[in-house]
């Protein structure tokens, strides 16, 4: 390969999320030049980011602007001109890591061999390119993601056909960085102290701990031998902060609002451990080397975007219904109130090598601990109160899916079905579109069978549906053979019997890997 | 005098009508004299202002014409007659059109001292014709380019100033683009106009939204379940208080030009007076009897313009009330409903009769009505007694009828009777001004019609387009007369739909009711102009744009294009996206979302 595109329009977060794939790009295709295309707004941690070649920036913010202006053709020069840097190299691999219609189009404009993520047809129709694609799509983007035990990082990998190296998110920190990390840790007359970072806000607030457990938790910190607590946050989060520690009997160190991101990360690195609700300040700190511990709170899921580095530690309440769906307007979060401080400092005593194992109450808080697989892929071993049920079902899942990922054709493990009853279902439906296939190259057409055929196979898929919304676990498998009859874009009747009998088959192969 | 006589006869060759009333005009008015200018030429002087040059009056007119006017002969709508000498020189030049003189006393003058023979079989005169006239039957004209006559414009200012405005507002009107906040009335019969105000104001290219008020017809009705009138007060107000804050939101979201309201819409003074504040210009569009429904007293003054169907005491009484601008706009018909239909056998004989009435069941009607009982006359519509004596006349049990239905009765009814209602005369109302829809409707339907003189209708329809009648001997006269002559029902009703299509259609109604929008608030202009400006750069940009040809075809020929616009329109275009197409489709994924708390 020559040329990558690695198309990330995200946040500060997802693109340290990235930075594993670039890495492992440059290892697996060292002449090829990879470039990173990424928003304006987060552009500050690109100089903390390698294994990127050249970076092409779009000021996203600015086109919503001239949109809210009403100020049409400015804002279609402005994406005219990203496309048009876009489209003057021919790409052997296309990765696109931005989920919405928005980057579907982008990409479909690209002059690509090979696309990985959402593209879309000629004629306008939503595409996903490849089986990590669709797994992305169904099983960490769709509801059923409590299923899901592969990382974020990991699927981006897989997706643009790279393999899991066992090591975390990078950074580099800057010298100008490691200068005010340090000035700024003398004027706050830390010396030999160990500190504590407190991420108390989030990108939602359905995703933030509450400020009142914050603050008692550094007190707490604060009252163990030689620890300082220090508040992270972007400047929108200082009244939050100030409502913290308003609360707090030992004031704490207050970065919030006070860093550029360089200075940020450098901060982070100086710290012994972060507490953090689901974050980019907690991605930073994976990359600096910084144990975490991540309050998983509302939709937050420490399995599918939890710290990418080994030795992290995830509390969960264990409410049922945690994680919640995304979207969900929750009307009575106590997720966040059933994950009490005591829990949370008996993690962070852990961490911080204070105890050798988790020693408080047990107030029935699940605790996951981070590391990596021998397969190369994160996972989150329990450490205690694990929802062993759950765990198996995902664990055999995760396995079934790395096989039939990545070899659809591999045996499967075991010769008897988790699920007989999507196995029986497919084969009808393998049946069946064949039957199609076969009436479909008949002249003239034969309407009638046709017409009752599709019929069938219309009943077919509405009993997958239905299996999948009365089994719960029974719905990653279904939203992934959805969104492969979603992919089907031809018209003509031939090739859509042919690539519905592939997705009945797929289907088939995936439910016997179970 | 050989000169009048010579013109009269060429005027009356082309307009018998003038030619008649130009006779009976006296030669000169207080304020009008005649001059002689130094090469002997005749010229005039009038309110104090001379009308030609006092020197050489041909040549200033050619002087005149190369300045104001250039390029090939055209049609033009010449402001002012004077005595003649530009119109002269013009007609010379193979211009052609027509010229508006408020003066008939001058046009008599001019008419006296110079050939101008040419000239009326060049330009059309309308001679002494009111404004509010030239606005109704002259639309077309005044949209057209117009050039005035300067020293006619300085002495009739009153006349020709808001002429012009209304001439350049009409263009712009007629550009299409506004974006207009139409808001229905809560219940009651003014429904239907508000609709089909609304169907003409998108058909002339303007951007409509609705605020559906008729969606709490029925929270209005429940004020009925009150036992106490206090109660029901109460909960009415609080109701229209939620439809005024209803119609501010949609106001903020929309961002109109303006707020039209028909009667009976929910806006009260508080709303008024906020959308004032937001600079959003309102109008009000009374299609009721101001003598039946008084409330208009409270908030005619808090409207920006007031459009009523009456004139006479109702304009004192508008103006003792406080209200600045106040304009005649009588209903109409709209042609794409009320139309001409060919009827099936069955539909003629279920609908069809010799004399049929469709209305209400009013006090006047029932009692009138005793008087046509021995015609075949059949009687629609709700609120009739089923009791004797009307009831063989009265259809499907007096249920109501809805417009389709009427459309075939007009137009299977030999004689459709039209008669104003009224709760407390006898029969016919002898001081009815206003003229029903009902009026228009028929006649748009080209069907004949016999209706109750008002004192409005003469300047509506002329005499050979809708007879009209005075008493019930009249009446029953008329309906002898006419059952015996289809030919006559025709070709009455024939010039009744004519004058229709011409100047009463809501189409006509709307545009006039902007263009006088336009001139009372130059900024409804501004903005659309504006708008309209960047909609031409957006359109050519387009236009230029490699790949958007069949979008371009899929997009509205006139009014707004948005992100929205053109989106839909990729959406309506089949086959491979090109370039172009799938950029608007990102922007359209990048758009923030609209909307923000008031």
């Amino acid at each position: 390969m020559k040329e990558i595109l690695v198309l990330n329009l995200t946040r500060f977060g997802d693109l340290i999320q990235t930075t594993p794939l670039l890495r492992r790009l440059k290892a697996q295709h060292p002449s090829a030049r990879v470039t990173l295309a990424a928003q304006q707004r987060f552009s500050a941690i690109l100089p903390l980011m390698s294994g990127y070649d050249r970076c092409i920036l779009f000021d996203q913010d600015d086109v919503t602007l001239r949109l809210e202006r009403d100020e049409l053709l400015a804002g279609y020069e402005a994406v005219d001109r990203f496309v048009a840097t876009l489209e003057e190299v021919q790409y052997d691999l296309v990765v696109n890591l931005t989920a919405n219609r928005m980057s579907a189009y982008l990409v479909s404009l690209l002059h690509t061999n090979q696309t990985a993520g959402i593209t879309s047809s000629d004629s306008g129709q939503r595409l996903i390119s490849g089986a990590w694609g669709l797994y992305l799509y169904s099983f960490l983007l769709g509801d059923a993601r409590r299923y899901n035990r592969i990382n974020l990082v990991d699927i981006f990998s897989k997706m643009a056909g790279v393999e899991p190296d066992s090591r975390p998110v990078e950074l580099h920190e800057t010298a100008a960085g490691r200068l005010f990390a340090t000035t700024f840790l003398d004027k706050s007359g830390i010396g030999t102290d160990r500190l504590v970072g407190l991420q108390l806000g989030a990108s939602d607030t359905d995703r933030c701990w509450s400020s009142e457990s914050f603050a008692s938790l550094s007190d707490r910190l604060q009252e163990l031998d030689g620890v300082r607590t220090i508040l992270f946050g972007a400047p929108s989060e200082l009244p939050l902060a100030k409502r913290a520690i308003s609360l707090m009997k030992h004031p704490p160190i207050n970065a919030v609002g006070a860093t550029s991101i360089p200075e940020l990360f450098s901060l982070l690195k100086s710290c012994s451990l972060l507490v953090s609700n689901d974050t980019g300040t907690m991605h930073f700190a994976a990359a600096g080397g910084v144990p975490v511990v991540m309050l998983t709170v509302g939709p937050a899921a420490f399995y599918c975007t939890g710290p990418y580095s080994a030795g992290n530690i995830a509390l969960q309440s264990p409410l049922p219904c945690s994680p919640c769906r995304y979207h969900t307007e929750c009307n009575n979060p106590v997720c966040r109130d059933l994950i009490p401080v005591e829990s949370v400092l008996d993690g962070c005593r852990l961490l911080l090598g204070e105890t050798a194992e988790l020693q408080g109450r047990d107030a029935g808080v699940r605790f996951f601990r981070s590391r990596f697989g021998s397969d190369g892929y994160l996972e989150w071993e329990v450490i205690r109160n694990g929802n062993e049920p759950l765990e198996r079902l995902s664990r055999r899942y995760s396995i079934a899916l790395k096989r039939f990922l990545d070899d659809a054709t591999a045996s499967p493990l075991s010769t008897v079905p988790l699920f007989p009853e999507l196995v029986a279902l497919t084969e009808q439906g393998i049946t069946l579109t064949s039957r199609i296939m076969k009436a479909a190259a008949q002249t003239p057409l034969p309407m009638e069978l046709i017409g009752s055929l599709g019929a069938e196979e219309s009943a077919i898929e509405a009993e997958l549906k239905r299996l999948g919304a009365v089994k719960p676990h029974l719905a990653p498998l279904v939203d992934f053979l959805t969104l492969m009859r979603e992919n089907i874009s031809s018209d003509d009747l031939a090739t859509v019997a042919e690539e519905t009998r592939q997705l009945y088959h797929q289907g088939n192969l995936f439910a016997r890997q179970l | 005098m050989k000169l009048f006589e010579k013109n009269l006869a060429t005027l009356r060759r082309n307009n018998s009508l003038l030619a008649e009333s130009i006779l009976r005009v006296k030669p000169s008015g207080d304020l009008l004299s005649l001059e002689r200018a130094r090469n002997g030429q005749p010229s005039a002087k009038k309110n104090g202002v001379l009308l030609h040059s006092t020197y050489d009056p041909g040549k200033e007119a050619l002087a005149w014409l190369s300045s104001a006017v250039q390029g090939e002969p055209r049609k033009l709508c010449v402001l002012g007659c004077g005595l003649g000498y530009h119109l002269a020189a013009l007609a010379d030049k193979g211009y052609h059109g027509a010229f508006i003189e408020p003066d008939p006393a001058l046009f008599r003058l001019a008419l006296e001292q110079q050939d101008l023979t040419a000239l009326l079989e060049n330009f059309r005169p309308l001679v002494g014709v009111s404004l509010e006239t030239l606005r109704r039957a002259q639309r077309d004209l005044l949209a057209g380019e117009t050039i005035a006559h300067p020293a006619s414009v300085r002495a009739n200012p009153s006349y020709f100033s808001p002429l012009i405005d209304y001439g350049r507002a009409l263009s712009l009107v007629r550009r299409g683009g506004l974006k207009i906040l139409l808001v229905n009335p809560l219940y009651g019969g003014s429904l239907p106009a508000a609709r089909l105000s609304a169907a003409a104001l998108e058909r002339q290219g303007h951007t409509v939204e609705v605020f559906t008020s008729e969606s709490f017809a029925l929270g209005h009705e429940y004020a009925d379940q009150f036992t106490h009138q206090a109660h029901k007060k109460e909960f009415t107000s609080g109701l229209v208080s939620l439809l005024g804050k209803g119609i501010l939101l949609k106001a903020q979201e929309f961002e109109p030009d303006l707020v039209l309201a028909l009667a009976q819409a929910p806006l009260h003074l508080p709303t008024l007076g906020r959308l004032e504040q937001m600079g959003i210009p309102t109008a009000f569009w009374f299609v009721e009897d101001y003598l039946s429904l008084p409330y208009w007293r409270i908030v005619a003054p808090n409207y920006g313009y007031f459009f009523g169907i009456q004139k006479g005491e109702f304009v004192s009484q508008l103006r003792s009330a406080g209200v600045r601008n106040y304009a005649y706009l009588p209903t109409a018909a709209a042609p794409e409903i009320h139309t001409p239909l060919t009827l099936t056998g069955e539909e003629q004989q279920e609908f069809g009769s010799p004399l049929s009435f469709i209305g209400s069941g009013y006090h006047n009607r029932q009692r009138f009505f005793r008087g046509l009982l021995d015609y075949s006359f059949k009687i629609w519509g709700s609120e009739w007694q089923l009791t004797r004596p009307l009831a063989p006349c009265i259809q499907r049990d007096a249920a109501r009828v809805d417009t389709e239905t009427c459309v075939k009765i007009f137009n299977s009814s030999a004689i459709n009777l039209n008669l104003h209602s009224s709760t407390y005369h006898e029969g016919i109302d002898p001081a009815g001004d206003f003229v029903n829809p009902r009026t228009f409707e028929i006649a748009c339907c080209s069907a004949f019609q016999l209706v109750d003189r008002r004192s409005l209708i003469s300047e509506l329809f002329a005499d050979d387009e809708l007879e009209t009648f005075g008493s019930m001997e009249e009446l029953r006269t008329k309906i002898d007369h006419y059952l015996a002559d289809p030919a006559g029902r025709q070709r009455v009703a024939a010039k009744g739909r004519a004058r229709v299509l011409e100047e009463h259609t809501y189409e006509a109604r709307m545009e006039e009711l902007l263009t006088l929008m336009l001139c009372a608030f130059p900024r409804i202009a501004e903005r659309q102009e504006s708008r309209l400006n960047k909609e031409h750069t957006v359109r050519n940009a387009l236009e230029s744009l490699p790949g958007m040809d069949e979008v371009m075809q899929h997009l509205p020929a006139s009014g707004g294009i948005d992100l929205a616009s053109i989106c839909d329109a990729i959406d309506n275009v089949q086959g491979t996206l090109t370039r172009a197409e799938r950029i608007f489709l990102m922007l359209k994924n990048m758009q923030p979302a609209k909307g923000s708390t008031p």
